[in-house]
């Protein structure tokens, strides 16, 4: 990435300001996360209440940062790095918002069992995922922060593991169902929760794709790992 | 101008030197596109100052080449060395050579003139005659012996719709090129430029002195002129140069930085200066 600063100190801010906004995007859509793991680990639901009734804050983001990707597109005409810094952040903040989708979703999910001793059997393979992928977005945001490519190659190969997870609580919450029919309703309520954070996963791995395409300028969408 | 440089073979037929193989974006298919220029170690002195170093490219045949770069980089020097209008100035020397279909254009044996018409040239501010419409396209076919009025007349049509001009002058031909707008006077050198049937086209900032709706028609313009042409295209405007090239050229300080397909030179570029110029950076 160039480091350089632009003649228009201007346009240096404005790119700076674009930046921080996707972190800050990404600090809360990884705040509500940690938030339903909070509600997983301890059912206290206050979490997952709050995650509930403040997804719209994530999708206000989404669209001021939209906002200003258009402004610089419109009055800077951006190229290389910056055209690219442009363009992945507008495809990162829309798998940020979708992250938040998920986040909610499992939030509400969690918040419509309310039984503590049913999330202690039924989600305890789910929180060991939620911490997997809090990890891996974390580890994401900081990639972007410190235009990471190397990092962020590692983070978009361990979505395998997301994949592996969710094979294993599959299975897992099967053999509930095949014992006892009378938890049918919980355990699709967690197989929910489970593809939500599968989803994640993925959208975590297009992040991080985003930021391969931001610093060097190559586009590993729908390749091998020999390929990449 | 003074000229030193290797002249034991100037009809040196172009070989592997005169293709380029351009890798398309999945790096699977790839086409040779056949060089219309072929530059091999060019220098250029104005006196004693270098201004073209040690220049080695290729300008691809009916292709838009852009040469990009800060004010005094040489691009315009380049430029004019393709048909050798640099001669014209004063203390200046020339090493290298630069082959135009494998012919040394700086040979003996090469007539200047007949270069120029191989090789025309459209300048920033238009430069119509002092004429008719009709004489200013006319001028270079009379100077070829072409005086056969019907003849004129078909070429002259052609030219101007070649031009995008013919449907706007149709009706007035006759009357002075200078009664023109600033930007159907540029389309009009054009046609006059085309109308003798050039196998390059140079462009030096064509369309600076230009509104951007008379820009817009120059830019269109020379994405139908490619089909027959090759042309090479000195350009400030960097947007321009992303929307009308196919290929692009970036000098500095009189030395050829990066050349790469347009899209690849403004997306990732190779080089740090690249960078550096084309997203308005410090060096």
């Amino acid at each position: 990435m160039n480091s350089s600063t632009h003649i228009s100190q201007q346009y240096d801010n404005e790119l700076e300001g674009l930046r921080s906004k996707v972190l800050s995007m990404g600090g809360l859509v990884e705040g509500h996360l940690s938030k339903v793991i909070e509600t997983l680990s301890s059912c206290d639901f206050e979490g997952a209440e709050e995650v509930a009734s403040s997804d719209y804050k994530v999708n206000a983001l989404e669209v001021e940062i939209d906002h200003i990707c258009s402004t610089i597109l419109l009055t800077r005409a951006p190229a290389a790095s910056d055209l690219r810094l442009v363009l992945s952040v507008f495809k990162t903040i829309n798998d940020l918002e979708r992250i938040g989708d998920e986040t909610e979703k499992i939030a509400k999910l969690v918040l419509n069992l309310r039984k503590p001793e049913a999330i202690n059997i039924y989600f305890a393979g789910i929180l060991t995922m939620a911490r997997t992928v809090r990890t891996m977005l974390r580890d994401s945001l900081d990639a972007f922060a410190r235009t990471d490519s190397e990092a962020a190659l590692k983070i978009a190969e361990s979505d395998k593991e997301v994949d592996d997870g969710l094979d294993v609580v599959m299975r897992q919450l099967i053999t509930f169902t095949l014992e006892d029919s009378k938890v049918i309703s919980s355990v699709l309520d967690a197989i929910l929760a489970a593809r939500a954070l599968e989803r994640i996963g993925d959208h975590n791995r297009n992040i991080c794709e985003n930021i391969i395409y931001l610093v060097e300028g190559i586009d590993i969408r729908n390749t091998t790992p020999e390929q990449q | 101008m003074h000229r030193t440089r290797d002249e034991s073979d100037p009809e040196k037929p172009v070989g592997e030197e005169g293709s380029i193989s351009k890798k398309n974006e999945v790096n699977e298919v790839i086409s040779d596109i056949s060089a219309a220029l072929t530059v091999s170690d060019l220098n250029f002195y104005y006196g004693n100052t270098k201004a073209l170093n040690n220049i080695n490219m290729l300008i691809p045949e009916k292709k838009v080449t852009a040469f990009i770069g800060p004010s005094g980089c040489g691009k315009s020097t380049l430029l004019r060395i393709f048909n050798r209008m640099n001669d014209l100035i004063d203390d200046t020397k020339v090493e290298g050579s630069v082959r135009l279909k494998g012919q040394e254009i700086f040979s003996p044996a090469i007539n200047v003139s007949e270069l120029r018409q191989r090789v025309g040239m459209v300048f920033q501010k238009p430069n119509p005659f002092p004429k008719s419409i009709y004489e200013n396209v006319a001028y270079g076919l009379r100077i070829q012996g072409i005086n056969n009025k019907a003849t004129l007349n078909v070429t002259i049509e052609e030219a101007l719709r070649g031009a995008a001009l013919w449907d706007e002058v149709k009706d007035r031909l006759h009357e002075n090129a200078l009664s023109l707008s600033g930007g159907q006077q540029q389309r009009l050198v054009i046609a006059r430029a085309i109308a003798i049937k050039p196998e390059v086209l140079l462009l030096d900032e064509p369309a600076s002195a230009l509104d951007p709706i008379s820009t817009l028609k120059i830019e269109e313009l020379i994405n139908e002129l490619k089909n027959a042409y090759t042309i090479v295209i000195v350009t400030h405007n960097m947007q321009q140069a992303t929307r009308v090239s196919d290929f692009t050229a970036f000098m500095y300080l009189g030395d050829l930085i990066e050349f790469d397909e347009t899209t690849k030179l403004f997306s990732t570029p190779a080089k740090k200066q690249t960078e550096d110029y084309i997203t308005g950076r410090y060096g």
